[in-house]
């Protein structure tokens, strides 16, 4: 006589299954979670490059657009043959360090509360002389005709800037400044 | 009579291992792919070019550009300031007082600001007619400027750039520490334009004054400590 079989005997378990599928939803999860972290921008170097210049006001030129063309890849060509080399420094209102050595300074009093610009001036020099990164600036002032610095400004280093900034133009360095994000950790120059 | 068939070794008759060993596999392979990515992308630069250092503009207006909050917004004070100062040279001195808070009762506007003419009867008397004006500046509620999304191919920054000349003109960015992206972006539209530009760090609390005897060209990012020189 047939009868009904046990439910546990021909069914199939999807339990192996469903883990499986947890598992793998997971890992999406995962996925997701890690290139949004990635994107986001942590962790994530820098490389700050050297631009070359298009065209000074000096040079701005007068004409057609033809010959505005010429004259600005000319001037291009001229300021590339006397291109100089940067010196690259970093300012982050507590350390001055330079790439790609990475030699710092730290420059523990704060330059804002110093009441003249010559004791500010002596106060930098002081925590400089001696040092990796002093002697590189000093040779910048050296060798002023091949040599710039590019100081590269935290925003943490904005209210103290006017103080670095003209000190190194005080040793007679001509200077240019770029900020970078507070959040760049690892930043790359190039040049 | 019906026969109950013989089980296969006490296993189900849709057997799940080899599947689970394949999605195994899989997974394991995800893993490695995401490592990778991981490994790939924490690794990889993107560029910023700076500008080399150039001397100073000359026989040009500066206009600055105020990056700040994380938008961008052009502050010349050129025109509003002609606009206000335009009939001053006839009024009688004892007239400055109306005239001043006649050309206040609708002062001039740009995109994103309000310029307004003072008057400091006390310190004019002091120094001279001409020390005593200045120009406030306030932001205009509801125009916060263009942020990075904003700053693509016909946006109002790209709009006010076309109304200058390269040859006439050169912007200064004032920029705070929340508005460096877009403050890129916006040197990057300039300098396409061939627009000679430079930068200082931002500290401006509007209303902004400055005085007329100070400059014409506006206010600066940010003064210089006032420091002597002995």
């Amino acid at each position: 006589m047939a009868h009904l079989e046990e439910d546990d005997e021909e069914g199939i378990s999807l339990f192996p299954m469903f883990n499986i599928l947890a598992c793998t939803l997971g890992v999406m999860v995962f996925i997701l979670a890690t290139v949004a972290t990635v994107n986001l921008g942590a962790d994530k170097a820098v490389e700050v490059v050297e631009g070359v210049p298009t065209e000074t006001l000096e040079t701005e030129p007068v004409g057609t657009p033809d010959s505005i063309e010429g004259t600005a890849q000319e001037a291009v060509a001229a300021l590339e043959r006397e291109r100089r080399r940067p010196l690259w420094l970093e300012w982050d209102g507590r350390r001055i360090l330079r790439y790609p050595t990475l030699d710092s300074v730290v420059i523990e009093q704060d330059l804002r509360s110093i009441a003249t610009w010559e004791e500010t001036w002596a106060a930098l020099s002081d925590a400089l002389s001696g040092t990796r990164v002093g002697n590189a600036i000093a040779q910048a002032a050296l060798d002023n005709e091949s040599q710039y610095v590019i100081l590269l400004t935290r925003p943490s280093g904005f209210d103290e800037l006017p103080e670095v900034r003209t000190y190194l133009e005080y040793l007679g360095v001509d200077v240019g400044t770029e900020p970078i994000d507070q959040r760049w950790q690892r930043v790359r120059v190039d040049g | 009579m019906y026969r109950k068939p013989r089980r296969n070794g006490g296993s189900s008759i849709l057997n799940l291992d080899s599947l689970m060993d394949i999605l195994s596999c899989l997974v394991g392979v995800m893993l490695f792919l995401v490592i990778y990515t991981v490994l790939e992308l924490g690794s990889t630069s993107y560029q910023v070019s700076i500008p080399v250092p150039l001397d100073r503009p000359v026989e040009s207006r500066r206009v600055l550009v105020v990056a700040n909050g994380g938008t961008l917004r052009v502050l010349d004070t050129g025109r509003p300031v002609r606009d206000l100062v335009t009939g001053l040279d006839v009024v009688p001195f004892e007239e400055t007082v109306t005239y001043v808070r006649q050309v206040n009762s609708s002062p001039p506007t740009d995109a994103h600001f309000r310029y307004e003419l003072a008057y400091d009867e006390e310190i004019g008397l002091l120094a001279g007619r001409d020390s005593a004006f200045s120009i406030v500046i306030e932001e205009l509620s509801g125009e916060p400027g263009d942020d990075l999304a904003a700053l693509v191919a016909d946006s109002d920054f790209e709009r006010i750039l076309e109304q200058y000349r390269p040859g006439e003109t050169w912007f200064e960015f004032g920029v705070d520490g929340e508005s460096l992206d877009v403050f890129r972006r916006g040197r990057s539209l300039a300098e396409d334009r061939g627009f000679a530009t430079r930068w200082g760090p931002l500290a401006l609390d509007f209303p902004v004054r400055f005085s007329l005897n100070d400059s014409t060209e506006g206010p600066a990012p940010r003064d210089l400590p006032s420091k002597p020189r002995r």
